[in-house]
């Protein structure tokens, strides 16, 4: 009975100790080539992208890196929220990441939603504090249950880390300086619209409102040059009421904030419709809200096109 | 409750606390009132079915042995079983049956609807009608005294409604229940550090296999035809081990609790991937339910004392009545018959044979025993076969056909992490099996794990358990 219980209770206490290393170190694990430590590890990024998958399958680091003048790196989380993106931005600022050119993703359904880290690999990335501050922002608008404390702090990247040496080659041969090197092949008109719509969502969020705020905050204690930009969706989705509606909140939002910009840098939010980039061909699109390679590509032409003009 | 294993821990824990705090003659009557609890709290409109038919059998039971002549006994002995049987039929197998007929009708080219019942399948139906008669057949046959009176009531209503294993059993046999129950619960130190260490592999198996398995089982099997026909081979095997962790894991937590509980249960599984022959592969898996068929089908039609055509009927009679009582559905039988056919032909593996045929026999056996899991999983026969022909015709081992048939594990780049851990803990069961079978720690106990394992077990649930899925495979059964 005793050998049984020293067992079990000295497996629970190495997992409680290996836990809490896991949330204080994790990040000092060789960095890949997506994600925040490898942002830090580079040390500046001139042009410093943040934002959600949009971001990941909507900008091509190739052709930023031949358009845009100086380093270019793309944050992208699954679902990254503009309330954890501004949490991201003061964690890579203060760890001393240097930006001249700051891009954050502009998706109102992202907005609209309770703060939630849905892509665990922000949790890989940051030390305890930063995670104990992201539970706290989600337990207060959240809802979060024992089930998600546990995931969040216990469960989480375990497998990632414990497969750290193959695994993170392997992810890593997807990604240059955060941007992904996959080849997603594009879309006919018939499955895009066979995947039906996004839902509709109750307006913007209070939380993630307040991540804008705090967004537009930070580049102006830095002096950075801000810009929100909208990935192109597919024609449909600008079709969707509910979508649009949102889209307009946001930019109402985004207006107030720029009436009240402080900043040494620039203000600008480039809309997909800004550019001329046909949201109608079904190529390119691998889905309703995400760009095909091919789409990547020509959608990160035209916005380095248009951010030279305005540089 | 019935769903989630944590929950059912802590109501455990609960139980545990009241039932060693009472007096011992005590213990017996919160071990019923629990298990009516938790089977109030699972499954309210069914408990009074349940209780009623365990009432019934018990009834029975005192009539049987009160018989005066044989044939007294055989119709009280029928009075119990039939009406169990057509409940177990009304609720489990009746919508089979009718949709079989109508489609054989529609075959012949007759029409007409046959009725259709909306009937809820009652928690653990199919475990506690085999209990209940498993002792209506004992008494029948001699091997068992009825239980009497309230106290012999209330034995029986526990061993019925036993709540560690109404779930998913194991079919407990009632002679070796009753005899420690009457003998009375009390704290054995030593069964309970068994019962820890089960709950321990337990867990193990469902939460850091079981659970980790099922998501990519469920895609794959789900549109076979959107992934490579590596990710359908890997499906198939993946499914042998999430259905062994998982049913196999539930009998360790069920059988864990019952030695919490100063009951000693018998095991239910035994290695069986470790088998050489199908005979010994079901010598080692279920063993509670493939004894219940060999002592109440297969013993009774004859068994092996009579001639080979008779024996091969009694052989496919107790597979296919297997493959039914998983599920109403052609599947399961298709499924049965499988296996009684491969019974049929099989041969008694010889003792001294050499390790390499040792190793080709035990990877035959298993590569057979993964076929037929394939019916058993899919939703139907054709889908079963579309699922093999795109596992035999769209198999390849190109880079892309890799890269895809990992990808269901998660669906995003976290993939290859998940497959290599899922990996890395089925070589780790392997390794624990191996010294179960071929080690000496056997020879220390049914249960016994060593620190060494205890403690990987314990910390990798801990730290690897997927606690999302709930559920047990075999409670659908």
């Amino acid at each position: 009975m005793r050998r049984v219980l020293l067992s079990i209770g000295g497996a629970l206490l190495a997992a409680l100790l290996l836990v809490l290393l896991k949330n204080e170190y994790a990040r000092l694990l060789p960095a890949s080539t997506y994600g925040m430590q490898a942002a830090i590890a580079l040390g500046e990024a001139d042009n410093l992208f943040i934002g959600s998958s949009m971001f990941r399958q909507g900008l091509s680091i190739d052709v930023l890196e031949e358009e845009l003048p100086g380093t270019s790196y793309i944050l992208s989380y699954n679902g990254n929220q503009p309330a954890l993106m501004a949490m991201e931005l003061s964690y890579l600022l203060e760890e001393g990441l240097e930006v001249e050119n700051l891009y954050l993703d502009l998706y109102p359904y992202t907005a609209a939603a309770d703060p939630w880290i849905s892509d665990t690999k922000i949790l890989l990335d940051t030390d305890l504090d930063f995670k104990l501050r992201a539970w706290e922002l989600m337990a207060e608008n959240g809802g979060a249950s024992f089930g998600d404390f546990f995931e969040f702090f216990v469960t989480a990247n375990n497998e990632q880390i414990l497969t750290y040496p193959v695994n993170n080659v392997l992810v890593s041969s997807q990604f240059r300086n955060g941007g992904t090197l996959l080849q997603q092949p594009g879309s006919t008109r018939e499955e895009l619209y066979a995947l039906g719509t996004l839902g509709s969502r109750d307006g913007l969020n209070a939380a993630q409102v307040e991540g804008y705020r705090q967004l537009c905050a930070l580049a102006e204690e830095y002096g950075l040059n801000l810009y929100f930009l909208e990935t192109p969706k597919y024609e449909r989705m600008y079709e969707d009421a509910d979508y649009m509606e949102l889209y307009g909140l946001c930019l109402e939002e985004l207006g107030r904030m720029e009436a009240q910009w402080k900043g040494s840098g620039s203000f600008e939010v480039i809309c997909a419709g800004d550019l001329e980039f046909d949201s109608s061909d079904a190529g390119n699109f691998q889905d309703l809200i995400h760009l095909s390679a091919q789409g990547r590509a020509e959608y990160t032409r035209l916005l380095s096109m248009a951010l030279r003009e305005g540089i | 409750m019935t769903s989630n294993v944590m929950l059912s821990l802590a109501y455990l824990a609960g139980v545990l606390a009241v039932f060693y705090l009472a007096p011992q003659a005590a213990r017996q009557w919160i071990l019923l009132a629990a298990s009516l609890l938790f089977y109030l709290s699972a499954d309210p409109r069914m408990l009074l079915l349940a209780a009623g038919s365990a009432l019934w059998s018990f009834a029975a039971g005192i009539g049987t042995e009160k018989a005066e002549n044989p044939g007294k006994r055989k119709a009280w002995l029928l009075a119990a079983v039939v009406p169990e049987l057509l409940v177990l039929f009304l609720f489990k197998y009746f919508n089979f049956f009718t949709e079989s007929v109508g489609g054989l009708l529609s075959c012949a080219g007759l029409s007409g609807s046959l009725p259709v019942l909306k009937l809820m399948l009652p928690l653990g139906i199919s475990y506690y009608t085999f209990k209940l008669v498993s002792y209506n057949a004992d008494i029948y046959l001699g091997k068992l005294e009825a239980e009497k009176g309230i106290s012999g009531c209330g034995a029986y209503l526990t061993y019925a409604l036993f709540f560690p294993q109404i779930v998913s059993g194991p079919i407990e046999r009632p002679k070796n229940f009753f005899a420690q129950i009457h003998q009375g619960l009390s704290y054995d130190a030593g069964l309970f550090a068994e019962g820890l260490q089960r709950i321990v592999l337990g867990l193990f198996k469902k939460m850091v296999i079981a659970n980790r398995l099922s998501a990519y089982v469920d895609t794959v099997f789900g549109a076979p035809q959107d992934y490579p026909g590596l990710a359908c081979v890997m499906a198939a095997f993946f499914y042998s081990f999430q259905i062994y962790c998982d049913f196999s894991g539930y009998s360790d937590i069920a059988i864990g609790m019952g030695n919490l509980l100063g009951l000693k249960c018998g095991k239910n599984f035994d290695c069986p991937y470790f088998s050489r022959g199908i005979k010994e592969f079901w010598s080692r898996w279920h063993i509670s339910l493939s004894s219940w068929l060999r002592d109440y089908i297969y013993i009774p039609l004859g068994g092996n004392r009579v001639s080979a055509f008779r024996r091969g009927v009694n052989v496919m009679a107790v597979f296919l009545v297997s493959g039914l009582w998983h599920g109403a559905s052609w599947t399961f039988v298709i499924w049965g018959g499988l296996h009684g056919i491969w019974n049929l032909f099989a041969r008694k593996k010889e003792a001294g044979a050499s390790l390499p045929r040792r190793i080709w026999q035990t990877l035959v056996t298993f590569f057979g025993v993964t076929l037929g899991w394939v019916f058993f999983r899919a939703e139907s026969f054709l889908t079963a076969l579309s699922f093999l022909k795109r596992a035999v015709l769209g198999f390849s081992l190109s880079y892309t056909d890799i890269q895809n048939s990992i990808l269901p594990f998660t669906g995003d780049n976290t993939c290859a992490a998940y497959f290599l851990t899922a990996c890395g803990f089925l070589f780790l069961l392997f390794l624990y099996e191996r010294g179960r079978v071929y080690g000496r720690t056997r020879e220390k106990g049914e249960a016994y794990l060593s620190e060494f394992w205890l403690a990987l077990m314990a910390l990798s649930t801990a730290l690897f358990g997927v606690f999302g899925v709930s559920g047990f495979l075999y409670a659908n059964f």
